[in-house]
């Protein structure tokens, strides 16, 4: 009897713990699902802000003529030898619907293009992209500006959207910095 | 009974460690994310501070070329290297370094002062310069001189500098006309004695109110006889005095003198920097006793067409040229300037 008894309460803990794994698993992949939205959209947001960096810091590096060639909220051209490598190259942003530029409408993209050559990417859902332009008075404070000629440094704004929605709604990761490129 | 006892906590910790384990990986990479982020820019950082550590070395020392190794410096370590690149111009190459991480700034700059480039030890402005001397000793001497008083191998400048060719010639015939022609020898330096030569046009009145303006000691006008020592290599003076000057007896300077009419000196006086003299009708009247040296380079005159720069020299005074000296007084006021060519990080 007492063989019986013990029988049936194993299956009730097993059958419990079971359910409390399945649980446990269920939470697990929904938080990790949560976990991993952020991070892609971290990364994602990391990576883009490095490249702009990495690109803006240079704008007029080696270019003994105009540097920045066209500049405004959705798109900026400049000039600047990126590899310091001696040659000067070109380089774009632009932020718009592939339809302009690639021949498909598509959602927006920022697109960085190099001496012409559009480099190959992939969407990692920009949904709000923006070029600020500073000019610096006597007091060495930033004002904005709206001639090419007087900007000394360059304000973005970016927006991601996470990949997934999560519980119906997706998960936004802002960025917003200025460069002040040394070569202006 | 025991032994399930032992399944249900092993599976219990199996779940709990399955989580946990789980959720660290994903803590984990999210900090690795941000921290691989933040370290960029602190290796940047580091880099930027090589860059300013250098460029604030280079604005007190000109010629200074050591560079870093190792530098401890804003949380990492940066390694700073200087070359010539020409004239006056360098490469300031910085490596900063912090958690293994790296990042390299390139910086061209141009090193200059706030001083226009000297081309004689002796500049007069004015349209109208007279030079005369009582004596057959005095020097002029553009060679360039080290602070030690000994000459260097640099390029000399030349001994005296008027504005135009034709005042040049007009000194040069007063040289060779007076005391038998005897004292042409007397004012050394580029291309020979007599060496007299033209400069560029500067703006002796911006110059003047410059460092005016600058002053860190204000002396009034008037005659001065006594003992003094004015400045130090390590910290120089601007003298400032708004009126004529006369000094006789003992006194080592070293700095900027800016006098705002005519400078005497005799006696045993001796200026180690600038000295710039200006007024109406300008004279700079250097011995007739004693033995009063500039060593440095000394710029007088005017800028009125119709007012008269008389040089007198008497006795045996000299003004010899040096650029390590002024480069050090300008150093170490901080008039030095480095300006930034190009930057690349």
């Amino acid at each position: 009897m007492s063989s019986h008894i013990d029988i049936i309460g194993s299956v009730i803990i097993a059958g419990m713990i079971i359910l409390n794994f399945s649980f446990f698993m269920g939470e697990r992949t929904e938080s990790q699902i949560e976990s991993t939205n952020k991070i892609t959209a971290q990364t994602e947001m990391s990576d883009v802000t490095q490249t702009l960096r990495y690109d803006l810091r240079k704008v007029g590096y080696g270019c003994d003529s105009v540097p920045i060639l066209r500049a405004d909220e959705t798109s900026f051209v400049f000039r600047a030898d990126l590899e310091n490598d001696g040659t000067l190259d070109t380089i774009g942003y632009y932020y718009g619907a592939g339809a302009t530029l690639i021949g498909e409408t598509s959602a927006p993209l920022l697109y960085r293009v190099v001496n012409g050559h559009k480099q190959a990417g992939q969407d990692v859902g920009i949904n709000h992209f923006r070029f600020l332009y500073f000019d610096v008075n006597s007091y060495g404070a930033l004002t904005a500006t709206t001639t090419i000629e007087s900007i000394r440094a360059i304000g973005v704004q970016l927006r991601l959207r996470s990949r997934m929605k999560e519980e119906g709604e997706y998960t936004y990761s802002n960025n917003e910095f200025t460069i002040s490129p040394k070569n202006l | 009974m025991g032994q399930q006892a032992i399944i249900i906590v092993a599976l219990a910790s199996l779940l709990v460690g399955i989580s946990v384990t789980g959720f660290m990986g994903v803590w984990d990479y999210s900090n690795e994310t941000t921290a691989t982020l933040f370290e960029r820019e602190q290796a940047l950082n580091v880099s930027r501070s090589g860059v300013n550590l250098a460029v604030s070395q280079l604005r007190q020392q000109k010629s200074w070329r050591a560079g870093y190794t190792n530098l401890a410096t804003a949380g990492g370590t940066v390694t700073v290297g200087i070359v010539d690149l020409g004239l006056d111009t360098v490469r300031i190459t910085s490596v900063g370094t912090i958690n293994n991480r790296t990042h390299t700034t390139v910086v061209d700059a141009k090193l200059s002062s706030i001083f226009p480039t000297v081309e004689s030890a002796l500049t007069v402005f004015g349209d109208s310069v007279h030079v005369s001397s009582s004596g057959k000793s005095f020097l002029i001497d553009g060679s360039d001189y080290r602070i030690d008083g000994t000459k260097s191998a640099n390029p000399s400048v030349h001994g005296l500098g008027v504005q135009s060719g034709e005042s040049a010639q007009d000194v040069i015939t007063q040289l060779e006309t007076q005391r038998g022609g005897s004292i042409a020898e007397n004012v050394q330096g580029k291309g020979g004695a007599p060496s007299v030569g033209t400069f560029n046009t500067s703006n002796l009145n911006d110059l003047h109110q410059f460092y005016k303006d600058r002053a860190t000691i204000i002396l009034p006008a008037g005659k001065y006889a006594s003992n003094t020592v004015i400045g130090s290599l390590e910290r120089p003076e601007i003298l400032y005095v708004p009126g004529d000057l006369e000094w006789r007896g003992t006194i080592i300077g070293t700095g900027i003198l800016v006098v705002d009419g005519q400078l005497i000196m005799k006696g045993n006086i001796e200026w180690r920097g600038i000295v710039l003299a200006m007024s109406g009708d300008v004279t700079l009247e250097l011995g007739g006793s004693g033995n009063p040296s500039i060593l440095g380079t000394a710029w007088i005159g005017n800028k009125d067409p119709n007012k008269v720069t008389d040089v007198k020299v008497n006795g045996n005074p000299s003004i010899r040229y040096s650029y390590e000296l002024l480069m050090t007084v300008l150093g170490n006021l901080g008039l030095l300037q480095v300006e930034m060519l190009r930057y690349y990080e």
